[in-house]
């Protein structure tokens, strides 16, 4: 195989794992304020948005927004699916962190007079982080290896990259072996240094 | 005449969860600098009654009183939630603490108090910090100011807790069993805490289980039970001759916990 392609493609695949990570991240904050809102059509539209794009395979976003819309790159739809649907899922595991905060704290919050954003902002939002952050985590892990998917549609990644050498030379051994080591040490990376900064988010202060 | 208008004034009381009735037209005054005990039976109400002063839950009917000023709003028979700003009014003169102290986790014990200062009255940096400091030194925590919650015993955080509570300078404290949470040996300090307060003339209601609390630092001490008032008295009195049956069983099966 020739292994002087594997520098760009892993890099394909660092980039979609983070920017869509990074999308994911970002807009989940926006839905689960949303699915906590006190209005019942954005609270409706939050919960839309997090069973449909949770319920469909990624393969069957990838096809539909590439093949069917048919207006982004092959990349550029990679990164956009696999960042929307990040967000329904960080929405998901950021709500569970937030309900995980002692609700006796927001009552305190509340007979203490803290106006509600405020407490929500400065007590319970960053507590929840530090809930949720091994989730997001093990989502941006879980990321790294449904970036493969990116294939398909012809991002030139580390898998499309093995694959299309299995099928010049007739090797199926050595390009997905060394694709599937990449794929592990990225993930390793990413375990590590999410670790870090999970610690590092918590300080010197437990929620439990 | 204001000499003669409690501080404090439940009135006619009823509060339902569906179908349950926990409170039944309960009324109760307190004067300024009034220290009462709320005792009774667990499942009794008292959480709930103290959860009504500050609007935690809405009554389901009755009014409450502060100095005066009715507190709960009324629309078409049903008590409605009362707007944030009236609310916050009513929250940073009724002060609270909780049986388990709920002191937020992600800060020191200072920066909870000085947090809950600047977010509820909006104090500025330096005298919120002064505050926060003097108040520390007044429960006996000035050491303790850089600890975060799970660093401190369950004593200390209650104590943690009255400090924040007292920060914002209310009128009235309302204590919901402040001790029942903290191992018997640590008692003391938040309950020398609280005498301390009501000799300095807080007015206070105390939902507790320290009978020795109740007879030496409440003037007043009320036995809640089945959603009403049993009955009533100066604690000393209450609670060595206790009237009802009732009350003299609840006694009798503290004294031999
Ligand atoms: N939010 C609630 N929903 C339904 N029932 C409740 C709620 N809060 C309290 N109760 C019920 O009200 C009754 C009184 O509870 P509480 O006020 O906590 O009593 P106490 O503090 O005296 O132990 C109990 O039967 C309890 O189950
Ligand atoms: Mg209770």
């Amino acid at each position: 195989m020739d292994f002087s392609l594997l520098p760009e493609a892993m890099l394909l695949t660092v980039e979609i794992t983070l920017a869509a990570m990074g999308i994911g991240m970002v807009l989940g904050v926006l839905v689960v304020v949303a699915r906590r809102s006190r209005f019942r059509v954005l609270r409706a539209v939050a919960v839309v948005w997090t069973d449909v794009v949770r319920g469909v395979p990624p393969l069957v976003w990838l096809m539909l927004v590439f093949l069917g819309i048919g207006l982004f790159t092959a990349l550029g739809t990679a990164i956009i699916v696999f960042g929307l649907v990040a967000s329904a899922y960080c929405a998901e595991i950021y709500r569970s962190g937030l309900e995980a905060v002692p609700r006796g704290q927001t009552e305190a919050l509340a007979a203490l007079a803290v106006p509600a954003r405020t407490g929500q902002l400065r007590v319970v939002a960053p507590q929840a982080a530090v809930i949720a952050a091994p989730a997001v985590l093990s989502y941006a892990i879980g990321l790294v290896k449904d970036s493969s998917l990116a294939s398909v549609i012809g991002v030139a990644e580390l898998t499309f990259v093995a694959n299309r050498a299995a099928n010049r030379t007739g090797d199926g051994i050595t390009p997905f072996v060394t694709v599937g080591v990449l794929y592990l040490l990225f993930s390793l990376l990413l375990a590590v240094a999410g670790k870090l900064g999970t610690q590092r988010l918590e300080g010197r202060w437990r929620t439990r | 005449m204001e000499a003669t208008r409690p501080q404090l004034a439940v009135k006619d009381l009823s509060k339902s969860f569906g179908d349950h009735t926990v409170l039944s037209h309960l009324d109760l005054h307190l004067d300024r600098g009034e220290v009462v005990a709320l005792i009774g039976p667990s499942g009794g109400g008292k959480s709930t009654l103290l959860r009504c002063l500050n609007q935690l839950e809405l009554p389901t009917s009755g009014q409450v009183e502060l100095d005066g000023q009715e507190l709960v709003a009324y629309r078409g028979g049903r008590a409605v939630a009362s707007s944030p700003k009236a609310l916050q009014k009513i929250r940073r003169q009724v002060g609270m603490v909780f049986q388990q102290f709920n002191l937020f986790a992600n800060m020191t014990a200072e920066q909870n108090i000085v947090f809950a200062q600047r977010a509820a009255l909006g104090t500025s940096k330096d005298e919120a910090h002064a505050r926060a400091r003097a108040l520390l030194d007044r429960v006996g925590l000035a050491h303790k100011a850089g600890s975060h919650p799970a660093q401190l015993s369950g004593g200390q955080q209650q104590r943690v807790a009255i400090a924040r509570s007292l920060a914002l300078d209310p009128a009235v404290m309302l204590f919901d069993e402040p001790t029942s949470a903290i191992d018997p040996e640590m008692r003391s300090e938040v309950l020398a805490v609280m005498r301390e307060l009501a000799e300095g003339g807080m007015t206070m209601l105390v939902s507790t289980h320290e009978m020795g609390f109740a007879k030496q630092a409440s003037d007043r001490t009320v036995f809640l039970c089945d959603g009403g008032i049993l009955e009533q008295g100066p604690s000393r009195q209450l609670l060595d001759e206790p009237q009802h049956d009732r009350t003299r069983q609840f006694l009798r099966a503290l004294a031999e916990a």
